[in-house]
């Protein structure tokens, strides 16, 4: 009788004591119930993918809530809209100059090692590069462990490739202050009754969310210190979800033909994005279509460019633009990660030894899958022939404070086994920075997994 | 070990910590892999909507999140077979129109009529128990009752399988 059974029984007879001369027929009750237990396999991209979702969700809630109740308890009605108007034309001034600014993508080259060492930044992270919140992750998988015990075996097959000896460009994101300032303008036209803010100095404008006050409206929500452009659906102005009456799924051409409408329809600069591409997520969303399950959004990613390379998170995902098509109603819901920044760049020394950056690749990249020691499962990937691409990190700020992005380039090793549905394994890609400091700086042993709640 | 009240900016960490036994719970009551994540996305979506108006002084998270799952699934199969009296797909008969995972069905084919009879209040504690390994401290939290009551009805439903089950049953596991 194992542990569990002994424990469950005990309990039992706690309760009734009768029941101790049925033992054995408990017991077995017990093993064959346990025997039929159904192996319930939740989906690592699910998981990810939900907790995106939540994230983004809880971002939108908080940034609804302020603004309301300051609106609501600072200011009277008359004055709300008088403030509205005021603001919306100056967002729309400042959301112009941006784009003409970045038109043609603003890169300040400062020369070589201009940023100081490149370190990686094990503090603070970007949540949605991990979906954890900001936990440290260097040298691990993102966090959640598959319920199945696979180790992962990476196999380069692919082409010879070159490397030759030089510098290569790294950039770092600007955030800068002009959006800052570009909103703070706006308080020299506020003239509330109650209060002369012009009494105040150096005011500064946090965030600001303009909502549309139509069907399907929209709110746009600018955000001045994480330098961060989103538009949203205005939850008000859209009919409620429920989630009991099926959605149709849409082909991809007509998914991005609505996105690109949208785009274009608000002018957004496409200039330094790649075009559309729907994202396959949750284990294929056709292949989820045919079993009846029910999506609300499909996320199109339009990947950031810069100097014609691709730019990538972390994980091997393509980075840039989000637009989230709700497929109930067949209109853009959301859109992420408009690009509103400049850069700077600054040559570092390249990494040329190639038998390091393929063992690099074969041990997972950047992010390193957990070995399970008492496993006997082991699955081979094979990497095909890399291409050089840029790869979204931090790094500690001057300050130290908080972290300035970066984007280095890197080879992207394409993943090029078939993965089955039964298996949890969902990267697309293995990253390996062609910065030799950075590359030596991840190089750390493969993590063990461990027993834990 | 999260001690602190969930909110709207901790709700992530909360998520992290009840998504696998959600979409287990989930799991054992619609028996479809694809079906469980739509209604997992669901009961996080629904809590994170109406934190508002979470009472931690009317119960725990735990009790609140496995609420919201358990009326999400009753909503589901409610609104599909347009019905008051079921619950969960366990209160369907196996022909009926709804997607199982085959592997699923087969492993429960031996202990699926007894489980049925149960009534589901049962049929979850013992779930709880057996395949969840819970604890009866987090048994009483996911259900909302004391642990006494819990051990008590737990107690109970093994008895009434006891006598349910035949000797049919017990003699086909000395073949494994």
């Amino acid at each position: 009788m194992n542990k569990q059974i002994k424990q469950i029984l005990k309990d039992v007879y706690l309760i009734d004591q009768s029941l101790k001369v049925h033992e054995d027929a408990l017991i077995k009750i017990i093993q064959k119930l346990l025997r039929s237990k159904p192996e319930s396999k939740i989906d690592e991209r699910f998981v990810q993918e939900l907790r995106i979702k939540i994230v983004e969700r809880i971002k939108l809630l908080n940034n609804i809530k302020p603004q309301t109740n300051m609106f609501n308890t600072l200011f009277n009605k008359k004055l709300t809209y008088a403030l509205g108007g005021i603001v919306v034309v100056a967002c729309v001034l400042i959301i112009t100059n941006l784009s003409q600014e970045n038109g043609k993508l603003a890169i300040n080259n400062l020369g070589e090692n201009a940023f100081g060492e490149l370190s990686f930044s094990q503090q603070v992270q970007d949540p949605e590069a991990t979906g954890r919140g900001g936990e440290s992750f260097a040298g691990q998988d993102i966090g959640m462990v598959s319920p199945e015990m696979v180790n992962y075996n990476f196999i380069y097959t692919g082409d010879d490739f070159e490397l030759s000896d030089g510098q290569i460009t790294v950039y770092k994101t600007l955030k800068g202050d002009s959006l800052n300032r570009a909103l703070s303008s706006i308080t020299k036209n506020i003239n509330l009754d109650v209060l002369d803010l012009n009494k105040f100095q150096n005011l500064k404008i946090g965030n600001v969310e303009i909502s549309e006050d139509r069907d399907f409206g929209y709110n746009i929500y600018i955000d001045s210190r994480q330098n961060s452009l989103s538009i949203n659906m205005n939850w008000e102005k859209w009919p409620r979800e429920e989630f009991d009456v099926s959605a149709e799924m849409l082909a991809d051409e007509e998914l991005l033909s609505i996105a690109d409408r949208f785009l274009s329809e608000y002018s957004i600069n496409m200039d330094m994005y790649e075009k559309g591409e729907v994202m396959n997520i949750e284990g294929g969303i056709r292949g989820a279509e045919r079993l009846g399950v029910i999506y609300e959004n499909v996320s199109i990613i339009y990947p950031l460019k810069i100097d014609n390379q691709i730019v990538y998170d972390q994980g091997g995902q393509k980075y840039g633009m989000n637009v989230s098509v709700n497929l109930r109603h067949k209109r853009v819901a959301n859109v992420y990660g408009i690009i509103i920044n400049a850069f700077e760049s600054s040559q570092y020394a390249k990494e040329t030894n190639k038998d390091k950056i393929i063992t690099f690749a074969e041990n997972g990249g950047l992010f390193k899958s957990y070995i399970y020691p008492d496993t006997t499962r082991t699955l081979d990937l094979e990497l095909g022939t890399p291409e050089i691409s840029l790869v979204r990190m931090w790094m500690p700020s001057e300050n130290k404070m908080d972290t300035a992005e970066i984007l280095v380039p890197s080879l992207v090793f394409p993943v090029i086994t078939e993965i089955s549905e039964q298996t949890y394994f969902y990267r697309t890609n293995i990253v390996v920075p062609l910065v030799g400091e950075l590359l030596d700086q991840f190089d750390m042993p493969v993590p063990v997994s461990r027993t834990f709640e | 070990m999260l001690d602190e009240k969930v909110n709207k900016d901790n709700f992530d960490q909360f998520y992290d910590k009840y998504i696998n036994k959600i979409f287990n719970f989930i799991y054992y009551k619609t028996h479809h892999k694809e079906t469980a994540e739509d209604l997992t996305s669901e009961t996080f979506i629904k809590a994170l909507n109406k934190l508002d108006m979470f009472n931690e002084n009317k119960g725990s998270f735990s009790t609140w999140i496995y609420q919201i799952a358990r009326n999400t699934v009753i909503d589901f199969y409610r609104t599909k077979k347009d019905s008051i009296n079921i619950e969960d797909v366990w209160d369907l008969s196996t022909d009926e129109d709804i997607l199982r995972d085959l592997d699923t069905a087969k492993r429960l084919e031996d202990v699926k009529e007894y489980l049925k009879t149960l009534k589901s209040e049962q049929r979850e504690i013992v779930i709880l128990r057996v395949w969840e390994e819970m604890s009866y401290k987090e048994i009483s939290e996911a259900m909302g009752k004391s642990e006494a009551s819990c051990k008590m009805a737990f107690s109970r439903t093994i008895k009434i399988l006891k006598e349910k089950m035949p000797l049919s049953v017990f003699l086909t596991m000395l073949l494994f």
